[in-house]
């Protein structure tokens, strides 16, 4: 990214892709060809001859075809300066120079090619003392991790390295006598039947004084200090218990009758263990310096007026392994591999994870993604021409025109593309190939990969984009890119980006009328309604995590499963709401117009197994089918989460009380928010 | 609305009826062939949906060992946004043996039981964690079955 970074703030009008093509391209044919005998060598032969010289005349001609904003510096780019020109300044998220210090959704970049889940990256800079550090997130997609690994030099020789570690544990008289797990049930059975007001079972009356004829008789076996600072804790746990009983005992549970937590005694302690730790690799090895140790998470501090602070060296503990890569220049890499973390053992979200860090300071956000490129992944921010692909290929799911034909059709013809264009490649350069050593023929085979994808990208577009114009019943790709709702260029909300879907676009009073009263709703649970728009975001447990909010630290991907996916939020198709704390959209089409959600007219219990029929049975993504749903058990699945501040705000903000409203209305005030949706806030909020 | 034979039945299950805390309920979640697409150990409450043939429960999930903590904290967790309400809307429902059987409007079969010995002991950590830990209003609160998210502690 360097160089192109400088351009990042530049605009570029670039012409669709293939607009108004009539007959098949030359690339087409070939791509077709190859896909149709795809194991003649001849047939490959032939193809390249036949295609490669026309590469550059039809891409001119694709471009001369656009009408209307067509830019007449692209109309006289050679392919290969049409191709410099999507690395260098056609971005649809430009790294910014600056980052906003201390945001802690972060500042969200789409980045090309298919290394990144999502596309995505987010860059953070984070308050630290006097100035700011940058730390760039993403997820490698598991299919890029290979040639991620083939970068690094990891030491495949385990070394013994004796660690001092601290450890929390119980005293041994405590687990040997099984004292606060015997507590720890009598507290939880008064605590039962105190709640719901039945008598006490005689077998919990029994354990208590079991427990205390216990507790008395170690008092006089113990002469250790600490044991009889342990015994002591128990007997106050246990005499909280014990007034519980008393007959005249008045304080209801909800009133601070309820047990409080017994803890369970524990004291710190050093040990020294040994670790199996990698060994250092190869330095003449060329590749980046890779040790591997268990995973950790940077450890940020969220105030409470929103921001985020980090130390730079703060870290919290993980559940498996990660790799630290030594980038160069003060930069390090940490990356939490696939192959080596266990999804049933791995902590949630941990896998595939990356993060960059580089020396402090700010306006480092550049370098940090051109950094990618150390790590053989993909370092430039999306192109239009990338973005058009992702959404026309948004919309095939969100519309479920997958099975149409003249889409499935594009789909097999845009898959041969690549793999065309890059045999045209070769055959014109494979010359150059001769006397390279191994890993230059490596470096030379990768240069000519990218190159074939960049190339066949405007075609791959064009073809997808006729396909779904078929698909939808209009003209052509041209009529299809000319209508009203044709947006190809994703939206920022809060911390991630948004894809539009054509079709609500056109049918929104229809949407409108069909959902009559009501809308979707969200129901808010567990603390002050207040903090989720000190956020501003009603976030996805996915994306908590990396605002460093919330709970879930330790929880595995396997649990998560349990949950039915920790990447949507859900909201329903319901009425307005009568008692809070809730949101409510009355306008559906608000969120509706995003492609990435979907829907069941009933909760849905297929994701633990996703290759089964099963997990997507019922799914709903038509608009007007949602309005119908019926079932209070309805839920619409929305990815990352939703801005409520932003153009996603809600039409209601239902609270429980005066306080909690003012409270909301506080908060909005402190961060200068005076309208939600276009509407005064205090019209918004309410109880 | 269910019968009172039934609504005893899972209340019974649920709770734990007279053994209390030594017993639970799980439910298993099935395809119309058998095919099972979930299973967890039930929370302690459920409700039924006022003029609907959909009753709400909560699967427990999101348990985990936090990964930092000091002397006297908690061991073990949940997180409240995993171990969310889930709806089984049905058209069916009846008693087989121990166990309550739902046909669900999906086409899905639900059936809520005893848990399993396998379950018992994630049940038995968060009976830990609500009766000990969580704060009154907070265990109202989840009894309510309301909640599409949860914000704060514990989310």
């Amino acid at each position: 990214m360097g160089s192109s970074s400088k351009k990042a703030h530049e605009s570029f009008s670039v012409a669709p892709a293939g607009l108004n093509e009539a007959p098949q391209s030359p690339l087409l044919a070939a791509a077709t060809s190859l896909a149709g005998n795809p194991s003649s060598f001849a047939s490959l032969e032939d193809t390249s001859v036949v295609a490669s010289g026309h590469i550059a005349a039809e891409t001119e001609k694709l471009l001369g075809q656009e009408q209307g904003a067509v830019d007449p510096d692209a109309l006289q780019l050679t392919p290969d300066q049409q191709l410099s020109s999507l690395a260098n300044g056609d971005l649809v998220t430009p790294v910014p120079e600056e980052l906003p210090v201390g945001d802690a959704t972060g500042t969200p970049v789409l980045a090309g090619g298919a290394d990144l889940y999502d596309s995505l990256v987010t860059l953070v800079a984070y308050r630290s003392g006097t100035t700011s550090r940058e730390v760039l997130y993403a997820t490698v997609d598991e299919a890029a991790e290979a040639k991620l690994l083939e970068a690094l030099a990891v030491g495949d020789k385990l070394v013994p390295v004796q660690v001092t570690e601290e450890v929390i544990g119980r005293l041994p008289v405590d687990k040997d006598n099984q004292l606060h797990e015997q507590i720890a049930t009598v507290a939880k059975s008064v605590n039962h039947h105190l709640k719901d007001g039945s008598p006490i079972p005689k077998h919990t009356l029994d354990k208590v004084e079991l427990l205390t004829a216990k507790l008395e008789r170690l008092g006089t076996e113990c002469e250790a200090p600490v044991d009889k600072a342990m015994l002591s804790h128990y007997a106050d746990a246990l005499a909280v218990v014990k007034e519980r009983l008393e007959p005249d005992y008045g304080t209801s549970y909800d009133k601070g009758g309820k047990v409080p937590f017994v803890a369970p005694y524990e004291t710190t302690g050093k040990v020294t263990v040994t670790k199996y730790m990698a060994a250092p690799a190869d330095p003449g090895s060329g590749l980046l310096p890779t040790q591997v140790r268990d995973a950790t998470r940077v450890k940020p501090t969220l105030a409470s007026d929103g921001t985020t602070s980090w130390n730079g060296s703060s870290r919290s503990g993980a559940k498996g392994k990660e790799y630290l890569v030594d980038l160069g220049d003060g930069f390090e890499a940490v990356y939490r591999p696939y192959g080596v973390n266990d999804a049933a053992s791995t902590e949630f979200s941990l896998r595939g994870a990356l993060e960059i860090t580089g020396p402090k300071g700010p306006g480092r956000a550049a370098e940090l993604v051109d950094r990618l490129g150390q790590l053989n992944l993909v370092n430039l921010p999306m192109s239009h021409a990338e973005a058009e692909w992702t959404y026309l290929q948004r919309n095939v799911w969100a519309q479920q025109l997958e099975h149409h034909p003249s889409v499935a059709a594009a789909a097999q013809q845009a898959h041969g593309l690549e793999d065309a264009v890059e045999h045209v490649l070769f055959a014109e350069t494979a010359h150059k190939a001769v006397g390279m050593s191994e890993p230059e023929l490596h470096s030379f085979a990768k240069g000519l990969r990218l190159e074939a994808e960049a190339k066949a990208l405007l075609e791959k577009v064009r073809v997808l984009r006729e396909g779904v114009a078929a698909a939808v019943g209009l003209a052509d790709g041209a009529t299809l890119y000319a209508s009203s709702g044709y947006q190809p260029v994703p939206r920022r909300r809060a911390g991630w980006w948004v894809w539009d879907r054509f079709d609500v676009a056109v049918k929104k009073p229809e949407v409108t009328e069909a959902f009559k009263s009501r809308g979707l709703t969200h129901n808010v649970s567990g603390g002050n309604v207040a903090d989720l728009f000190r956020s501003g975001v009603l976030a996805s447990t996915e994306r908590r995590h990396l605002m460093g909010v919330g709970g879930g630290k330790g929880m595995s991907e396997s649990s998560d499963k349990l949950s039915g996916g920790a990447n949507s939020v859900f909201l329903r198709v319901k009425g307005k709401p009568f008692k809070g704390p809730a949101l409510f959209w009355d306008k559906p089409t608000r969120l509706l117009s995003r492609a990435d959600w979907y829907a069941y007219d009933g909760d849905h219990f297929g994701s633990v197994n996703p290759k089964s029929h099963f997990s997507v049975k019922g799914q709903v993504r038509d608009p007007l089918a949602l309005a119908k749903f019926s079932s209070s058990s309805n839920e619409v699945m929305f990815r990352h989460g939703i801005d409520l501040l932003g153009a996603e705000a809600p039409s209601l903000v239902k609270c429980t009380s005066a306080k909690q409203r003012q409270d909301v209305l506080d908060v909005l005030s402190e961060k200068g928010v005076t309208e939600l949706g276009g509407r005064p806030v205090e019209e918004v909020v309410q109880c | 609305m269910l019968s009172a034979a039934l609504t005893i039945r899972i209340t019974e299950l649920v709770t734990g009826g007279d053994p209390g805390l030594s017993t639970g309920a799980e439910l298993a979640v099935r395809s119309a062939s058998g095919e099972l697409a979930f299973r967890a150990p039930l929370a302690r409450h459920w409700r039924e949906e006022v003029g609907e043939r959909c009753i709400w429960v909560r699967p427990i999930a999101g348990g985990y060992e936090p990964t930092e903590r000091r002397p006297g904290d908690p061991p073990y967790l949940f997180s409240l946004n995993a171990a969310r309400r889930r709806g089984l809307t049905w058209t069916t429902a009846s008693v087989k043996g121990e166990t309550v059987v739902l046909e669900l409007a999906g086409g899905e079969v639900a059936t809520i039981g005893p848990a399993g010995e396998d379950l018992r002991p994630e049940l038995e950590r968060w009976d830990s964690f609500v009766l000990q830990l969580l704060p009154s209003e907070l265990e109202q609160e989840l009894e309510q079955l309301e909640d599409d998210s949860w914000q704060g502690q514990h989310a």
